[in-house]
């Protein structure tokens, strides 16, 4: 993909070596809302002040890294952190082309964990969107997961992973997150896990248009890149990594598609370039 | 310790309240190693 020299986003929040966000470093407990009650819990029953308690549990785990020390990221990382800010340039001006209200989400860039609107997460998590706050988290240590552990190297496969997570925040101003979210409460977890493979082959689907889009603008895409986004989308299918990690595939525990689904649902997304034709929910067949 | 009678209440309450809590809203790019993350 050519990216040097085009803009930059200036929607990119760098919280890299900033862990955990504020007062809650190194906290080794998952789940902001969880957090939160255990401590009032705790304090109702000692009699503490809440505030001290977690200040006593940030002093148990040492110093805190936070803000005294720079980040020190390797020139590697540095580059990585302009390309990504193309991406999301990128996706602002195809997806501020294809709607007339876009609103342009954040780009959060962390290292190790951070506390989002939807709560806290860390690297294990990967890359997600919290439609709370409108922005997208990224660990650019994920970068070297994706090449190495899931064996999908490229600098487009990467672009794929910002232009999913936008795909997400597409979905979000259109409605579609918050009536599948809501129905997380009335449906069994089977059916729960179905909606939400429709949710995720339809962020695919939204990466395809954009980079349709982006090359109709910048032609920027150059051989070879489509395959190494289709090779990622297959690399992260729920069959491969479940195969990969157990043996065996579990297909009512599907939450974001198989390899093959992902690799389509990419694919006509990025030849027809219209939005409209990725009605994942209403598909006859995925 | 002595423990203000109001304190039981909001222990109560939370306790009770606590399935309702907001699961997590976080949309992942895919699903991760460990499984007990609904939201993956
Ligand atoms: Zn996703």
């Amino acid at each position: 993909m050519q990216w040097r020299g085009r803009r930059q986003s200036n929607h990119v929040d760098d919280q890299r070596g900033r862990s955990g966000g504020g007062g809650f470093d190194g906290l080794p407990i998952k789940g902001g809302i969880g957090v939160v009650v255990v401590i009032i819990v705790i304090s109702l029953i000692t009699g503490n002040n809440p505030l001290s308690l977690l200040q006593q549990i940030s002093l148990d785990n040492g110093p805190s890294v936070s803000q005294s020390t720079p980040y020190q990221a390797s020139p590697e990382e540095e580059e990585l952190s302009q390309f990504v800010a193309v991406v999301l340039a990128d996706t602002e001006d195809v997806w501020n082309h294809l709607l007339s209200d876009y609103r342009e989400p954040t780009l959060v860039l962390f290292s190790g964990s951070v506390q989002s609107g939807c709560g806290n997460a860390d690297a294990s998590t990967g890359p997600f969107y919290c439609s709370a706050d409108e922005k997208l988290y990224i660990d650019l240590s994920f970068y070297e997961e994706l090449k190495n552990r899931f064996d999908a190297p490229g600098d487009f496969a990467q672009a794929y992973v910002v232009a999913h997570e936008v795909g997400h925040h597409v979905q979000h101003l259109m409605g579609i997150t918050d009536k599948v979210q809501g129905m997380r409460g009335q449906l069994s977890e089977e059916e729960y896990n179905k909606l939400s493979v429709k949710l995720e082959l339809q962020a695919d689907f939204l990466a395809g248009v954009w980079a349709h889009h982006a090359n109709e603008i910048f032609s920027m895409i150059e051989a070879g890149d489509i395959d190494e986004a289709m090779n990622a989308a297959s690399a992260i299918g729920d069959d491969r990594l479940q195969k990969q990690a157990r043996g065996y595939v579990v297909p009512d525990s599907f939450t974001h598609g198989t390899s093959e689904q992902r690799k389509r649902w990419f694919s006509k997304g990025y030849q027809t370039g219209d939005i409209n034709q990725g009605d994942t929910f209403n598909a006859t067949s995925l | 310790m002595n423990l203000p009678s109001y304190r039981f209440d909001i222990l109560f309450g939370l306790t009770y309240f606590w399935p309702y809590l907001p699961a997590s809203k976080i949309i992942t790019l895919c699903s991760g190693e460990d499984e007990d993350k609904a939201t993956m």
